[in-house]
């Protein structure tokens, strides 16, 4: 089977539908994974020479005709919440708009199958389109513990740390205040940005923070075993996030052992336990506590980091990954 | 939009960011260009239009990305109308399909070195009679006006930087080295996407590293100014066509700043290499070169003649007639 994936982006979607599974897929017998993206997108020949072709949020008309015109293809729409802006249940942002979501429909239309990543964003849109329900297939998460190498430096100040997208900035900014007053308390806490720079560590004295802007696909998980995290911060706002990505985002924590402070929104709420949790009204006061309390206590930085890869362990690629294999084969038929 | 006077003559300047080289042809310029003369930086391709009525344009690299918008296609467009002007900057490979469109369609393509002349001509031999070579400058005047950041503590500084990133393999692979060493010392690392370098140097034990994301300018110069060398090693690619037609920057930055500059034998830096303030080093001794320069550093003082004689012939002052010859054209340029 050849499968290709043709995706219009380069970010943590593209790397957690896109290219971990191109990375795994391929170790089963008789398995091929292709992929392009823009500019080139379906005129490559290996969209031409594949079985399956996934689309990735794709709503360009180019793509569309070459759907329409490659009948002996089983296609697959992937899509996930953040092409419509849909947060936490809600329609909303300035992607929902009508045309748009008509060139969804339409693609979700005319493929043999949708694959969503969150159960419950399977669920909106299983509600929303009753008459799609037979074919929308809902994908486990797969995390690369290939490359979870932890590369710490011995040091006696802990590193606090952020990692996102520029999307997120407001709670970025949020927590980037509380670390800073906590800098400013006097604890020996380097505080370490990785994704976007809120202008609250500007403040601090240029030794006490760190910035690192996006690397990359292929260099993102490299970059962030390197940073040496020994807490990382997961604010979410409740009213708007994609429950997927947030997700996502805490496995990308848990594969280099590092001890979380989230908001405790539902869609962490199969992870209870395995992160320190900060109630949904994200008052600085409590974000500041709560990195104190990990702060004051390695004991229970341990055990949280510990408990975290545990469970994200029950998503390793390696073995999940035929899941995904089912799926499509399940759609081919 | 820099300056705020109603002038006679508008240079607007065309970049796809904010990057350093904009600064260089433009905000380190703009001091000493007089009084009759506004430079308007536009630094987002989808607010090229804006300055559609105007005359004199400077292109910083644009499409070296080689993505293609609607807005490079209004420019090349625009660049069809033969009473305007337009300059394409062009000072680093590589170059893409996108940005040899906009030379050929350019009226002047300006570049710091010979080299890259002629590599560009190598590319296309009718760029030959529109490309003019003009010097990369740097402000001794912004530079003395910086202040150098506070140090932590007492160690010795080491700086390397490249804002492109170019030749990170070869300082991670100094680092490592470096880190065999239990020396007191702190190397501070700039450049684009530093994430990885990080990710091929971590973890280190014995030696300092410290990650910056390219900075501004002004930042940098007062990193440059509170370390005590900068260096910049190349072991593997020295026929790498980029190190051979890029302007010397490292040596501008550290004849500007005082301090000794510590690089591998790059063809720029043997032509400006006094073997006091500019060192060259071969790829089996910066060990050696970096452990004397730590321990015994009054050996490499900065030698006050360079820096004169870089300021004779380097100094922004100096250079800006040259530069707006090239932004307006000789008339212009006289008047």
């Amino acid at each position: 089977m050849h499968i290709h994936y043709v995706t219009s982006a380069s970010d943590l979607s593209f790397l957690y539908h896109c290219y971990i599974p191109s990375k795994y897929l391929p170790r089963f017998d008789g398995v091929k994974v292709t992929i392009s993206s823009y500019p080139g997108f379906v005129e490559e020949e290996n969209a031409r020479k594949s079985d399956v072709v996934v689309l990735q949020c794709q709503t360009k008309n180019s793509v569309f005709q070459f759907m329409k015109k490659a009948s002996d293809k089983v296609f697959i729409y992937d899509i996930d919440a953040s092409l419509w802006g849909l947060y936490s249940g809600r329609f909303n942002g300035r992607f929902w708009e009508k045309g748009h979501l008509r060139v969804i429909k339409k693609f979700m239309d005319f493929c043999h199958g949708v694959t969503v990543h969150s159960s419950s964003f399977y669920g909106l849109l299983v509600e929303r389109f009753p008459e799609l329900k037979e074919k929308i297939y809902l994908l486990p998460p797969l995390v690369d513990f290939e490359k979870s190498q932890v590369r710490k430096r011995c040091s006696s100040s802990i590193r606090i740390g952020w990692q996102g997208l520029p999307f997120d900035f407001k709670m970025s900014e949020h927590v980037a205040h509380a670390v800073a007053q906590v800098i400013r308390g006097g604890y020996d806490v380097k505080a370490v940005w990785f994704g976007f720079l809120p202008s609250a560590l500007k403040g601090l004295k240029w030794w006490e923070w760190e910035y690192y802007a996006w690397p990359g696909v292929e260099n993102f998980y490299d970059v962030l075993g390197s940073l040496g995290l020994d807490i990382g911060l997961l604010p979410v706002d409740p009213e708007m996030h994609d429950g997927e990505l947030v997700f996502r985002r805490l496995l990308d924590y848990a594969m280099f052992k590092v001890a979380v402070v989230a908001t405790n929104v539902e869609s962490l709420s199969g992870a209870v336990g395995c992160f320190y949790g900060v109630d949904l009204s994200n008052k600085l006061n409590k974000w500041r506590r709560s990195i104190m309390d990990l702060l004051e206590n390695e004991g229970m930085r341990s055990e949280l980091s510990e408990r975290l890869y545990e469970f994200a362990l029950q998503f390793d690629a390696s073995k999940r990954v035929g899941e995904w294999l089912e799926v499509y084969k399940e759609i081919s038929r | 939009m820099v300056g705020g006077l109603q002038r006679d003559i508008t240079v607007v300047f065309l970049s796809e960011s904010d990057d350093p080289y904009l600064f260089k042809i433009c905000d380190e310029l703009y001091p000493y260009v007089g009084d009759r003369v506004r430079f308007w930086k536009i630094c987002s391709p989808f607010s090229f239009p804006k300055a559609g009525k105007e005359k004199f344009f400077v292109l910083n690299r644009i499409g070296r990305y080689g993505i293609r918008s609607l807005a490079h296609d209004w420019l090349l467009n625009l660049m069809s109308d033969s009473k305007r002007r337009f300059v394409y900057y062009a000072c680093d490979v590589p170059v893409s399909d996108l940005a040899l469109e906009f030379m050929e369609r350019s009226t002047v393509i300006l570049v710091n070195t010979d080299e890259m002349k002629s590599y560009l001509c190598s590319l296309n031999e009718s760029f030959r009679d529109k490309i003019e070579v003009v010097p990369l400058h740097i402000s001794f005047d912004f530079v003395n006006g910086v202040l150098p950041l506070k140090r932590i503590d007492d160690r010795f500084h080491i700086l390397w930087f490249s804002l492109s990133g170019t030749g990170m393999s070869d300082v991670a692979k100094l680092l490592k080295d470096l880190d065999l060493l239990n020396l007191y010392v702190r190397v501070i690392c700039i450049c684009n996407r530093v994430g990885i370098l990080r990710s091929k140097v971590e973890p280190v034990q014995n030696v300092d590293v410290m990650y910056f994301e390219a900075l501004p300018y002004k930042d940098l110069i007062a990193f440059c100014k509170m370390c005590d060398v900068i260096i910049y090693p190349v072991f593997d690619d020295l026929d790498n066509v980029s190190f051979k037609v890029k302007p010397p920057t490292k040596f501008l930055n550290a004849v500007a700043v005082k301090k000794v500059l510590l690089v591998s034998p790059l063809k720029y830096y043997k032509e400006v290499a006094d073997g006091r303030s500019v060192i060259l080093v071969n790829d089996d001794s910066w060990i050696d070169v970096l452990l004397s320069v730590v321990k015994s550093n009054a050996d490499y003082v900065y030698d006050e003649k360079a820096y004169l004689d870089a300021r004779s012939k380097f100094d922004s002052v100096k250079l800006c007639s040259e530069y707006m010859k090239v932004y307006l054209g000789g008339e212009h340029a006289a008047s």
